[in-house]
């Protein structure tokens, strides 16, 4: 598996694990949308929405721990799915940041199972267009992070009929 | 087999209504409507399934949302995607499925010829049935009436089914509106697109009975009391298509699916199959129809515009520009002497052409037979 593979499916493990903490159900696209690649589900919610949903675009990237925003590069295709104010579902991006050597990314003991570093979740819906051809940098929020109580928080806005 | 529709295409051709009123004939119940969203739950087992369906089909993710839907509909179903895909297609539409069974189409394919033969006389069966649906007439020339040309235009053909060889036909027809405690809101006939498939259910049950009366009695009568039941020789001709003249081991069922959203009278059929002993008989009757014009004692006058005779001492062919049917035709017809040399006159003198006979219908073109009280204009 080269590390393109590796990344991507280390990506859905990561989310998966934070969904299920959080309270979600997963499930992958049934039809061929490359800007989706999870759809998490919270069923049995009692906000004005019954069944929140959220869609994902995964994306993981090796770098050092960040210490500020960082900038991360989307295909244009991407972007715009993502700048979509026209969606039945929320759209986020997430970007998870894995250690250089992929020996480092996960750390299993008896007592614990480490997963390194950290995902960040960003909203650009409501971006304006750009004029670029191919890609675009994005600023990610440092502090945003993808983790169980976020998604948890998200779930409360989405499902009061907000946006995440 | 579970196949999965992943085509974003495939996906964006559901409807968003008709797949509210699919399940709302299924049984679920709609909790809340949004300008984009319409929510529907289902109790099935003690527990609570929940579609939320896009209403608006520009959404980004209307097809991702939509095939969820289905997703959903499948499991708790528990038949293929394929098929509740099928089914949502055709919420708001009558569907005809043409079964041919024959041992050579066994495996579900069909000879490319055949295939060409057999859309055409699928057309033509749709056809027949719209203009039926207009008037009761024998037969239909040419001249069709423009509504059913139009209705012909608005009706598709559906992925051909496996079961020997299944050609279905869709007809979209719009959805009875209901005045709950007061019966229907507007107690009017059906719309002339549901009149049509229910004229051609009943019509190919007519034909089948005529039939089977004919091969009792020899008579063409039965065809000609089928008139009434919308039987006409274009529908004889469409049905008898559906075979070749060796096909006569070959079974072809009609079978009617009606659309939910409206009801269906209840004695209309819903399924008539013709074995291949009744294919010789109805093409009979459609040749012995398209002959039997009601155009006795036909007056024709007009121009003589060809002529042609190669032995003097046989009878001459005349063709006569005429008015037949309310349309300006080429009128065939023969002439011996001395009519012949009257219709040379008006032809070199460019004199209205009069005479009576029996005008037939030969193929394309019109003949009249028996030519009688020939007359050109000046000698009057």
């Amino acid at each position: 598996m080269d590390s393109n593979a590796q990344k991507e499916q280390f990506s859905r493990a990561y989310v998966q694990a934070v969904a299920s903490i959080a309270g979600y159900a997963w499930s992958e696209p049934s039809v061929d949308e490359d800007s989706v690649d999870l759809t998490l589900a919270a069923k049995g919610y009692q906000g004005s929405i019954r069944s929140p949903k959220l869609d994902l675009q995964l994306k993981c990237h090796a770098d050092t721990l960040p210490t500020a925003d960082f900038s991360f590069p989307l295909k244009l295709k991407n972007f715009d799915d993502l700048r979509d104010e026209a969606l039945m579902v929320p759209r986020i991006l997430v970007v998870l940041i894995v250690p250089d050597d992929i020996c480092d990314w996960l750390q299993h003991s008896s007592s614990e199972m480490i997963l390194r570093r950290c995902a960040y979740w960003s909203s650009i819906r409501g971006f304006t267009p750009t004029n670029n051809i191919s890609n675009i940098t994005v600023t990610i929020n440092y502090l945003q992070h993808f983790c169980p109580s976020s998604l948890m928080d998200i779930r409360q806005r989405i499902g009061s009929g907000g946006l995440p | 087999m579970n196949v999965t529709i992943r085509d974003i295409a495939a996906i964006n051709s559901i409807r968003p209504l008709e797949v509210t009123a699919y399940l709302r004939s299924k049984g679920w119940v709609a909790i809340d409507d949004q300008a984009t969203v319409s929510s529907w739950i289902l109790k099935i087992d003690g527990e609570t399934a929940e579609a939320n369906v896009p209403l608006d089909t520009t959404l980004r993710d209307y097809a991702l949302r939509m095939s969820e839907v289905l997703d959903l509909r499948s499991k708790i179903e528990d038949r293929s995607q394929t098929s509740v895909y099928s089914d949502l297609l055709t919420t708001y539409a009558d569907v005809i499925r043409i079964r041919i069974d024959d041992a050579d189409l066994k495996d579900g394919s069909l000879p490319i010829e055949v295939h060409a033969q057999i859309a055409q006389k699928a057309r033509d069966l749709v056809l027949a049935a719209a203009c039926s649906a207009t008037e009761k007439r024998m037969v239909w020339h040419k001249r069709k009436p423009a509504q059913a040309i139009d209705q012909v235009r608005k009706v598709r053909i559906g992925q051909s089914e496996r079961g020997s060889y299944v050609m279905s036909i869709i007809s979209r027809v719009s959805p009875e509106l209901s005045n709950p405690g007061q019966g229907k809101l507007f107690e009017t006939e059906p719309p002339f697109e549901r009149r049509v498939i229910q004229t051609l259910a009943t019509s190919l049950e007519e034909l089948d009975k005529a039939a089977a009366k004919a091969a009792i009695n020899g008579s063409m009568e039965s065809f000609q009391n089928a008139v009434a039941g919308g039987v006409s020789a274009n529908l004889c001709e469409a049905v008898a298509g559906f075979w070749d003249d060796s096909d006569t081991d070959r079974k072809v069922e009609f079978n009617f699916s009606w659309s939910p959203a409206r009801q269906i009278e209840a004695n209309v059929p819903s399924k008539i199959r013709f074995t291949g002993d009744r294919v010789i008989l109805i093409r009979e009757a459609a040749r012995v129809m398209k002959e039997q014009l009601p155009t006795e004692d036909f007056f024709l006058e007009g121009a003589v515009v060809k002529l042609e005779r190669t032995d003097v001492s046989k009878p001459g062919k005349v063709t006569v520009i005429g008015v037949a049917e309310g349309r300006t035709r080429p009128i065939l017809f023969e002439l011996g002497d001395p009519h012949y040399s009257r219709a040379v006159k008006a032809h070199d003198q460019q004199l209205p052409f009069h005479c009576i006979g029996t005008l037939i219908r030969e193929g394309r073109g019109y003949t009249l037979r028996e030519p009688r009280e020939i007359t050109v204009q000046e000698e009057n």
